[in-house]
C-alpha cells in the first residue's frame, strides 16, 4: 500500500503565515490548499476529501470557530481533524473552550514552530495507517521471530474488531511467541470470553456457555463404558463425574486428562464463530495448570477447526488481499515441521516443492487438481501455523495475469447493487475505518491503470473502479446504507429460521428412510443457511442411505463426499448422538460391520430415544448374528464351524 | 485461593477499597458488601490482571453498590481497557477520578505510566495531555495507546 499522506486545507487570512504552513507541509509530502476567505475554504472542502484543516481562529468574514461549526452542520458525513491557530486568543480558559467547542486535534499558539506541526500531522498519520493495516499487520507477525510482548499487544490494539474465525491465528500466534496473560473476548451480545495462557500453553478457557459433554466425551473415546458413566452420573452426589470414575478404578487419570483437553478444544471452537468481535490481550504472570494445550496438541485442533469450521467465503475474503503476492516460507519453517505431515496439506500433491519464492495464490489455484476450498484452507493452515508469510511483489507481470486476476473480481461485482459491493469490498478489507479508505485498499487490488487503454483489462479495470467509486457514493447516504443493512439483516434471519425448519422436516425424512427426499431437502437448506448446525451430519447421513442401494460405482461415489463432509463436521458436534451414528452407517457403507455396530452402540448409548439408531442396531445384530465372530464367545464360535449346514 | 487483597475501609458514609492483584475466577467478592454507602472509593492501583471470570465477578459485585456514587482511581491500564470494552464495568452512577496512561521511547524502549488526574489532564469531555514526558534519561517519551480507543470512555 502507498504512504498514507493527507490531504490539508489551511483557512489563514495571514497570507505570510499560510504560505509558511502550506510549503513545510508540501515539502513532508501532503496535498495542501490554502484559503484565505472562509467561501474559498468552503468550495474547496466539497470537491476534496479533505483530512486536516489548520484554521484560524480570527477571519475575514466569520471566526474560525464558527466556520468549522458551520460545514460540521451542513456537511454531517465530512470527517476532517481540526487544528485551530491564534496569535491574538492565547489565554487558557478561550483554549480550553474552543478545542472543546471545535472538537480540535490541538490549538497552535502563533508563532509556532514548524517541527510542531509535521510532528501533529504524522502522528495522525501513523494511527490512521496502524488502523487501516492492522489486521494485515497482525497476520504478517510470524515474519518477525522475536516479537516482542509490546509489539503483539500493539497490533491486537490496534484492531477495532476482528471476526471469530480470525481467533485460531490468534490462539496460535499468543502460544507459538510463548505468550503468558489473558486474551478476553468480548461479544456481540455483550457476554465475554477469555482464555488464559501461560509460556505459550493454553491453560484455561472461559466461555458463557457451560455444556460439559464429559459424559459423551467419555463413551465417545471408549475411555468409559456407557454402564459405567450412567451409573456415575446416578451416583455421584456432586462429586464430578471424573474423579468418581477415577476412584472406582472405572477410568485412568491420564485418560481424564485426555477429556479434559479435548473440552477445552471444544470450548475453544465455541469462540470461533462468524461474527464480529472485539479482543484484548494483556500480559500476566499466569500459573501453569494440567492438563494444558500447547503448540503440539493446538497443531492438531487448529488442523480440525480450518478444516470444519472456518467458511470458504470467508478465507477468500481474507486472501483477496494476497492474491497476487508471493507466497515465501518463513523463519520457521524447516522440512521436518510436524504440521507439513497433517492431513490438509498432504491432501495436495506436491504443495510445498511448489512454494518456491515465485508462487501465488492465483497460479496454486491454477494447478489442475488443486480444489479451491483444499488450497484456501492449507494454506490458511500453514500461515496460522507460521510457517510461511506472503511477501510482496509487482502484483501483475504481464496485461494477461491482471486480466485474469480482474476477472475473478468481476465475477464476483456482476449483479450485484451498491451496497452489495461495498459488503463486498469490506469483507476482503483490513481496514476498520472510512468507506473511503476500504475504496482505496479495494482499488489496489486491481493494479495500476493499464497503459493501453483501448485493451480488454483497461475496459475491465476502468468498469470495476467505476462501479466500485459508484458503490461508495451510493453507500455514503447513512440512511440508505442502514436501510438496506437492516434489510440485508432481517433476510438472513429469515433464511437461517426457514433453514432450521427445513432441518426438521429432513429429519422426518430421513427417519422414514426417504434419502433422496433428503438430499434435496438438505441441499435447499445449505444455499439458505450453510452454517446451519449439524448440515453436514444429516447431508451424510442420506447419503448413506442412497449409498446403500446403490450400484458399486455410485457407492464408491458417495462414500467419497461423506468422508469430506464428516471432516467437515465441528468438534462440537461431534459429542452427540448423531455423530457415532453416521460414523456407523459410513463403516457399514465400507463392509466392516463390527467397527459400525460399535458406533452405532455408542450412539444408542448416548440417547437410547434415538430409533433409527436403535433400529440399525437390531438390523446389524440380525444380520451378524451368522458371521460376527469377533464378537461371539468361544462356544459359538467352535460350535459354529462345526454345526451341521 | 484468591490472588486479590481486598481492604476495606469504611468512614461515615463512605467507603474506600482498594484492590491489589489479579482479579479471576478464585476472587469471592460476596465478602466484601459494598451496600448501604452513599460514597464508594475503589483505590485500583495495584491491580494487575483481570480476566473474563474477574470481569463478570466484578459487573455483579459492583450491581450490589446500589445508588451509591462510586469513583475509581489510579486505574491501571488493564482497568481501563476493561472500561471502554465492557458494558457496566464502570456502573452507570461511577466515575473515573484517575487513571495511568502508558508512555514508551521507541530508542531506549523505557517505559513509564503517567497518572492523568480528573480536571487537569482531562475533562468529561476532553483531554489534554502533559506537554512534555521524558525518560530517566531525558528522552522525549510519547503515548503508547490509541488515544481513539484509550480515552473513549471520557466522551462515552
Amino acid at each position: 500500500m502507498s504512504e498514507a499522506k493527507s490531504k490539508i486545507l489551511i483557512l489563514e487570512d495571514d497570507e505570510s503565515v499560510g504560505l509558511a504552513l502550506k510549503e513545510i507541509l508540501s515539502r513532508a509530502g501532503h496535498s495542501v490548499h490554502l484559503a484565505t476567505r472562509p467561501d474559498d475554504a468552503s468550495a474547496h472542502l466539497l470537491s476534496n476529501n479533505i483530512e486536516f484543516i489548520f484554521c484560524d481562529c480570527l477571519l475575514p468574514q466569520m471566526t474560525g470557530l464558527d466556520f468549522i461549526e458551520r460545514t460540521r452542520q451542513n456537511n454531517p458525513n465530512m470527517r476532517f481533524k481540526v487544528i485551530l491557530m491564534s496569535g491574538v486568543y492565547t489565554d487558557k480558559s478561550f483554549i480550553q473552550e474552543a478545542t472543546q467547542k471545535a472538537q480540535a486535534l490541538a490549538f497552535l499558539r502563533k508563532p509556532f514552530e514548524m517541527d510542531q506541526v509535521l510532528k501533529l500531522v504524522k502522528k495522525e498519520d501513523t494511527s490512521k495507517r496502524e488502523e487501516s493495516n492492522a489486521r494485515k499487520l497482525l497476520y504478517q507477525m510470524f515474519q518477525n521471530p522475536k516479537v516482542t510482548n509490546r509489539q503483539k499487544r500493539k497490533v491486537i490494539e490496534s484492531i477495532e474488531e476482528v471476526s471469530g474465525f480470525d481467533l485460531p491465528f490468534l490462539y496460535s500466534l499468543l502460544v507459538e511467541t510463548k505468550s503468558s496473560g489473558y486474551l478476553n473476548i468480548y461479544n456481540s451480545d455483550g457476554s465475554v470470553s477469555g482464555i488464559s495462557f501461560c509460556n505459550g500453553n493454553i491453560v484455561g478457557v472461559d466461555v458463557d456457555d457451560k455444556t460439559t459433554f464429559l459424559g459423551e466425551m467419555l463413551i465417545q473415546s471408549g475411555y468409559a463404558t456407557p454402564a459405567d458413566v450412567q451409573h456415575a452420573l446416578r451416583d455421584k452426589n456432586n462429586r464430578r463425574i471424573g474423579n468418581y470414575l477415577i476412584q472406582n478404578n472405572q477410568l485412568s487419570p491420564h485418560a481424564f486428562d485426555v477429556i479434559l483437553m479435548e473440552q477445552m478444544n471444544i470450548r475453544l471452537v465455541r469462540t470461533i464463530v462468524d461474527e464480529k468481535i472485539r479482543v484484548n490481550f494483556a500480559s500476566a504472570e499466569v500459573e501453569m495448570t494440567n492438563p494444558s494445550i500447547d503448540a503440539d496438541a493446538l497443531s492438531a485442533y487448529l488442523h480440525d477447526w480450518i478444516a470444519s469450521k472456518l467458511s470458504l467465503t470467508w478465507l477468500k475474503s481474507l486472501y483477496r488481499m494476497w492474491t497476487g503476492d508471493v507466497i515465501a516460507k518463513s523463519p520457521t519453517f524447516t522440512d521436518d515441521h510436524p504440521a507439513l505431515n497433517m492431513s490438509m496439506i498432504r491432501s495436495l500433491d506436491g504443495l510445498l516443492s511448489k512454494i518456491d519464492g515465485d508462487m501465488t495464490i492465483m497460479r496454486l489455484l491454477d494447478i489442475k487438481g488443486y480444489s479451491e476450498t483444499a488450497v484456501y484452507k492449507a494454506i490458511h493452515f500453514l500461515l496460522t501455523k507460521g510457517l510461511i508469510v506472503f511477501a510482496q511483489k509487482a502484483a501483475f507481470e504481464s496485461p494477461e495475469v491482471q486480466l485474469k486476476a480482474l476477472k475473478k473480481i468481476w465475477a464476483d461485482l456482476e449483479g450485484k447493487n451498491g451496497f452489495e459491493i461495498v459488503s463486498y469490498m469490506e469483507s476482503g478489507s483490513m481496514s476498520s475505518g472510512s468507506l473511503e479508505s476500504v475504496l482505496e485498499e479495494f482499488l489496489t487490488l486491481l493494479g495500476p491503470e493499464p497503459e493501453d487503454g483501448k485493451s480488454e483489462v483497461a475496459t475491465l479495470w476502468t468498469r470495476i473502479k467505476k462501479d466500485a467509486e459508484d458503490a461508495i457514493l451510493i453507500a455514503q447516504d447513512s440512511n440508505k446504507a442502514s436501510q438496506f443493512r437492516q434489510e440485508a439483516q432481517r433476510s438472513e434471519a429469515e433464511n437461517k429460521l426457514k433453514a432450521a425448519s427445513m432441518m426438521e422436516d429432513a429429519k422426518k425424512a430421513l427417519q422414514y428412510m426417504q434419502y433422496p427426499k433428503a438430499i434435496t431437502m438438505v441441499g435447499e437448506i445449505a444455499k439458505l443457511n450453510s452454517t446451519q448446525a449439524q448440515l453436514y451430519l444429516y447431508s451424510s447421513w442420506a447419503k448413506l442411505g442412497v449409498a446403500g442401494t446403490a450400484d458399486a460405482t455410485r457407492r464408491i461415489a458417495l462414500i467419497k463426499e461423506v468422508e469430506l463432509e464428516v471432516m467437515q463436521v465441528p468438534p462440537d458436534e461431534r459429542y452427540d448422538a448423531l455423530y457415532p451414528f453416521v460414523m456407523g452407517l459410513l463403516q457399514k457403507n465400507r463392509g466392516d460391520m463390527v467397527g459400525a455396530r460399535k458406533q452405532i452402540e455408542k450412539a444408542v448409548a448416548m440417547d437410547p430415544s434415538f430409533m433409527p439408531a436403535r433400529r440399525e442396531l437390531s438390523t446389524l445384530s440380525a444380520a451378524n448374528k451368522k458371521q460376527d465372530v469377533f464378537n461371539m464367545d468361544l462356544k459359538e464360535v467352535i460350535g459354529g464351524f462345526f454345526k451341521k449346514k | 485461593m484468591s490472588k486479590l487483597d481486598v481492604k476495606m475501609d469504611k468512614a461515615a458514609d463512605k467507603l474506600t477499597v482498594q484492590m491489589a492483584g489479579t482479579i479471576d475466577e478464585d476472587v469471592d467478592f460476596s465478602q466484601f458488601n459494598l451496600s448501604g454507602n452513599q460514597q464508594i472509593d475503589v483505590e485500583l492501583a495495584g491491580v494487575k490482571s483481570i480476566n473474563s471470570c474477574g470481569i463478570r465477578e466484578w459487573i455483579k459485585w459492583m450491581g450490589t453498590a446500589g445508588p451509591a456514587k462510586i469513583t475509581f482511581s489510579n486505574c491501571p491500564k488493564v482497568i481501563v481497557d476493561q472500561i471502554n470494552m465492557v458494558d457496566g464495568f464502570l456502573p452507570s452512577s461511577g466515575k473515573v477520578n484517575s487513571f495511568f496512561v502508558p508512555y514508551y521511547n521507541d530508542e531506549s524502549g523505557a517505559e513509564k505510566n503517567v497518572l492523568f488526574r480528573y480536571g487537569t489532564e482531562y475533562t468529561d469531555s476532553s483531554v489534554t495531555p502533559p506537554e512534555a514526558v521524558k525518560d530517566e534519561e531525558g528522552n522525549d517519551m510519547e503515548m503508547d495507546v490509541i488515544e481513539a480507543k484509550y480515552f473513549k470512555f471520557i466522551k462515552k
